[in-house]
Formats: C-alpha cells, structure tokens, sequence
C-alpha cells in the first residue's frame, strides 16, 4: 500500500558488538576503530538489518519509553547518522520497481 | 510525602520477605508494604500509596490486568516487573501489559535496588542487553497489527459484526442469535472472516486480533451494534 520510498540502514557485517559487563562495544576492525554504546544505540545497532524502517524504530523507542515521537525520531537520526559518519552503516537502496 | 515507597508483590512468603528485608537493610529503600496477590496489592497501595510497586513475574495473576488496576488508583504508582532471570517472553509481557520496567536479578539485590531508584525518577528501566530484541519483537507487533487493519477494512460491515462477537466468546449459534440470522449464515460469515483474515481456524482469529490490539475497535462495533 506505501509508496513511499524509503532507504534503509544496514549495519557492515565485518562489525562486531561486544558486551562487557558494564558496556557495549561496537569493533570495527577494517579501521582498527572501538565505539562505545549507550544501551538505546546498541538497540538501535541491532535493528539496523536493512528491513527495518526509522518509524518503525521511532514508534517502538516511543512504547517502551514513553516518549513523544518528536524527540525519539531526532534520536534515533542522530544515532543513525553518527553510526554513518563512523562508517558503522550503509543504507539499502529501493529495489528494482520501486523506485 | 515524596520519600520513595515501596510496596513488594510476590506470591512466596520467603522471597517476599528476604527481598523486602534486602533492601531495607542492605540498600536503605524504604519498603511501606508487602503483599501476595492482586487483591492485598490493591489494599496495601491504597493504604501506603507506594512510589513504586515491585512485582514478581511469580504472581498468579494477568499481568495486564494488574498493571491497569494499580494505573486505575487514584495516586498510580509506578510498576517494576522482577524476575529471577532475563526471559524475553517475559519483558515484553511486562512492556505491553503497561510496566515501566522489568530488571532481573542478574545484577543482585544492588541492581533491583538501582532499577526501583530509577523507576521513581520517571525513568523507564529495561536490561540493556534484552532492549533490542525487546523492539524487535514490538516491531513485530506493529506489521502484524498493521497487516491485521488492512485485511479488517476488507471485511463487510456484518462480518466486522461476526467477528467482534467471536472474540467475545460467542460461539455460532449464538452470533446466529445474536445477529437474528440464521446458523448457516452465521457459518457463512465466519467462514468469509476466516478467508479474509488469512487464519485458518475461529481460535486462531480470535488470537490474532488479541495480539494486534484491535479488540477494542471491535468492542465499539459490539456496542454500536447492540
């Protein structure tokens, strides 16, 4: 029913998340490179998958937590967008015929 | 009257007991009450209007059922589920059933104690290690709900009816009844509902509408139609 196109983030498989006892990690080991996690992005790592929409994300943040949509959604980019910068994600793109 | 207070919930004597002296004496949590099932709950918050009402996953009682009843009272406390160990099954019950928070005893007396203290401040408190498969399951809930709306558009007026009476229990013949139309109709119906839901059996309707929380959009058409 959507037509509405949207890309979606998939985290490089070559990343490994690590739990230690107090902490996440996520270890990069192209760049040699350590992330530390707070627990919502590390949730939010672990539903970067490429099937999973921003909204989707946003909505289930917002029941857990009990947060409105409009701070949760600037969260979750901002999460989002670091894990870009860091080179963490890429983004799947339409398939053929829907775009 | 700002102190925290909390009032402990666990059906085992012993455990309520141990847990409550814990953290009174070990963690400076100022445990008001203790009680074994909904109906002593209701009493003692009602009595020592608790900050924060901790409740063991032991309790033989609905947790949703629960949960709204405390969130009925006049002065709700917060609600921090507790269990002995993570179970995924559990948490999510907890999340949709209307807790604030679900720790386990993973970390100690130290980390319930730490849970109860955050619950109070208004946060909201889910192990970190459990909170992505926590969403994954809750996104889950959300295309099934949504694939579950799309196909209700699909059904008629009458079978919305069907359907709505269905969940309420009835079984055909009394939809029959209900609807003043006659068995094979009714038959009829449920069988369209069937189809069009994608379900292969009335139990399994009824569940899918459970889970998809659009039990209460049918009561209304119940209502509307009584």
């Amino acid at each position: 029913m959507t037509t509405k196109i949207e890309r979606l983030p998939l985290r490089r498989q070559q990343v490994l998340l690590r739990d230690e006892e107090t902490r996440s990690l996520l270890v990069d080991p192209d760049r040699g490179v350590t992330h530390v996690l707070n627990p919502t992005a590390r949730a939010i790592w672990e539903l970067c998958d490429g099937a999973t929409t921003l909204e989707e994300v946003v909505n289930a943040i917002c029941q857990v937590f009990s947060v409105p949509p409009g701070p949760a959604s600037r969260d979750v980019a901002e999460v989002l967008m670091q894990f870009e910068e860091a080179g963490l994600v890429t983004w799947s793109s339409p398939g053929p015929g829907e775009g | 009257m700002n102190e925290l207070r909390v009032l402990i919930v666990d059906p085992r004597a012993i455990i309520r007991a141990a847990v409550a002296e814990s953290l009174v004496e070990d963690h400076q949590v100022n445990v008001a009450a203790t009680a074994d099932d909904i109906g002593s709950t209701l009493l003692q918050a009602a009595r020592v209007e608790p900050t924060v009402v901790v409740v063991s996953t032991s309790l033989d009682h609905a947790l949703s059922s629960f949960c709204s009843r405390l969130h009925g009272m006049e002065k709700p406390p917060r609600i921090l589920v507790f269990d002995a160990e993570p179970d995924a099954d559990a948490l999510l019950d907890a999340i949709e059933s209307g807790a604030d928070g679900y720790a386990t005893g993973v970390h100690g007396m130290s980390g319930l104690a730490a849970a109860i203290r955050a619950i109070a401040r208004g946060e909201s408190v889910v192990p970190a290690a459990m909170l992505g498969s926590l969403l994954r399951h809750l996104i889950q809930r959300q295309r099934e709900a949504a694939v579950a709306a799309e196909r209700l558009v699909n059904l008629t007026p009458r079978e919305r009816e069907v359907l709505a009476l269905l969940v309420e229990g009835l079984d055909q013949d009394r939809i029959a009844a209900a609807l003043v139309i006659s068995p094979e109709t009714a038959r009829t119906h449920l069988q369209r509902v069937l189809r069009k839901l994608g379900v292969h059996s009335r139990v399994e309707a009824v569940a899918l509408v459970a889970r998809t929380g659009l039990a209460d959009r049918l009561q209304h058409i119940v209502e509307r139609s009584a």
